[in-house]
């Protein structure tokens, strides 16, 4: 295919010719590179503040092999809450999920912090004749306070004149968690005491089935099951409980104690479906539960409303609605006569909650160069029984992608 | 036995919905029709849930994780 040839409608018949024949040259491996760059900003207000950049690339290097590389770096500052208690009496204050340790940061029951992450991912897909894909994974991310190191494979199997595709996966990820300093805290350890060990590790295993399932001309629906384990160390290094009164005088302060394994399930079922007018109605429903006790359901929608046919100008409205319940051991705070249980939390994230998105996306091609999208949604949190009753997050988004196949 | 006839059941149920042929599929293959959508936004929604909830969907495996959970 010519690089610079200005007739689209000649390159296309140039590749197809080459597909037809088989005789895809090197030329047209390079001509298939896409690469995407992605600016997020993620605000909280008087919270978090979350800046992202994002690189992708990927392109086909042979007749059945495709290679992905991605890289993102975020820059991540502001105060999240801490699990305690608002009340007046700060024994002190620890340092956040993610980020660094201010003493003197924020409210009694938030803390302050500033971290910078680095993730690398790198993907190979190679087919094995017609019928088979197989993607080989890997990544690695980066903190001041976290490191994860983990690789996945992934099959594709096409049936039934390709109609049907099962879907089997495997994923391994190794964690390593701590305060900035290295050290974890004793769980359910006072506050005050200071004790602490070494930094805590976390192994995850996951396996995926799924069955993706082509309906008719315009429909294709797809089914996944999902099974994760993690054992190890669970919790999160900064995050601690309060004793307190009705009042919400705090008396003492905890470290939290979650279980050292966690099994997770999840069913993920989605479809996408084209309607004549050449608009796209995408939706998905997800059911997860676990046995720390946390049960979730999630809907997702979008409507992809093209304003030009073809080319990728359109807006997507989409929205989302989850609820979960609370881990059985979460609790907002420990009552004055309570005796320490076993395993206690007071995150929020681990509490019950109602959570609604609300985003639109408008994609608008830039002639002969690529593409350039902007997103931006709105997500709000209604906390039950947290010392938060909400959260809320508003998002924006700036995407461009580049390649040969828009010349 | 059983499993043989559910799983028999289920493939003729696969077969019977179907019957698009690769070169009826124009419509399927056009961008916006992949499953997963764009893959960058869902990068970045699942890093946004996954640091925000308990209860995280699926549709893949390996994380990328980060210490937001």
């Amino acid at each position: 295919m010519a690089v610079t040839d200005p007739t689209p409608i000649r390159g296309l018949l140039a590749a197809a010719t080459a597909t037809l024949l088989g005789q895809a040259s090197a030329e047209d491996y390079a001509n298939d590179w896409t690469v995407n760059l992605a600016f997020l900003n993620y605000y909280e207000p008087e919270r978090v503040n979350v800046r992202s950049t994002q690189v992708n690339t990927s392109g086909q290097i042979s007749d059945d092999a495709r290679i992905r590389a991605g890289l993102v770096l975020d820059s991540m500052t502001g105060a999240t809450p801490s699990g305690a208690v608002e009340g007046a009496n700060v024994v002190s204050n620890s340092g956040t999920s993610g980020g660094g340790f201010d003493v003197d940061g924020g409210s009694s029951s938030t803390s302050e912090f500033d971290d910078t992450r680095l993730a690398v991912d790198l993907g190979w897909e190679q087919s094995y004749g017609r019928m088979v894909r197989i993607n080989y994974g890997a990544y690695a991310s980066v903190e001041h306070d976290f490191v994860a190191l983990g690789s996945s494979v992934q099959g594709d199997l096409d049936l039934n004149n390709r109609n049907t595709t099962l879907t089997l996966g495997l994923g391994v990820e190794t964690d390593e968690a701590g305060q900035r300093d290295g050290s974890t805290p004793e769980p359910l350890s006072n506050v005050d005491d200071q004790s602490f060990y070494g930094q805590g590790e976390r192994n995850t295993y996951d396996a995926l089935v799924g069955i993706t399932q082509v309906i008719d001309r315009r429909t294709i629906a797809q089914i996944d099951y999902s099974y994760s384990l993690s054992l190890g160390y669970h919790n999160d290094p900064y995050k601690v409980f309060s004793r307190a009164d009705s009042d919400d005088v705090e008396a003492e302060r905890y470290y939290e104690a979650r279980p050292d394994s966690r099994q997770r399930h999840s069913l993920f079922g989605s479809m996408r479906r084209q309607r004549d007018n050449g608009d796209i109605v995408g939706s998905s429903l997800s059911f997860y539960g676990d046995d720390w006790g946390v049960f979730g359901a999630t809907i997702d929608s979008s409507y992809r409303q093209h304003l030009e046919s073809g080319r990728g100008h359109f807006v997507e409205p989409y929205g989302r609605l989850h609820y979960q319940t609370a881990a059985d051991f979460y609790l907002r705070s420990l009552g004055m006569d309570d005796d320490l249980p076993e395993f206690a939390s007071a995150d929020s994230r681990l509490s019950e909650m109602l959570a609604l998105t609300l985003g639109l996306k408008y994609s608008q091609p830039l002639r002969d160069w690529g593409v350039l999208q902007v997103r931006s949604s709105y997500y709000y949190q209604y906390l039950i029984d947290a010392v938060q009753d909400g959260n809320q997050a508003v998002t924006f988004q700036l995407g461009f992608e580049f390649g040969e196949r828009y010349r | 036995m059983r499993r043989v006839l559910w799983m028999s059941a289920l493939l003729m149920l696969l077969s019977g919905c179907t019957a698009v042929q690769p070169w009826e599929r124009g419509t399927l293959a056009e961008p916006g029709m992949e499953l997963g959508g764009d893959p960058v936004d869902g990068y970045v929604d699942n890093h946004i849930y996954f640091s925000r909830e308990a209860a995280v969907g699926s549709g893949g495996v390996g994380g990328g994780g980060c210490g937001c959970n």
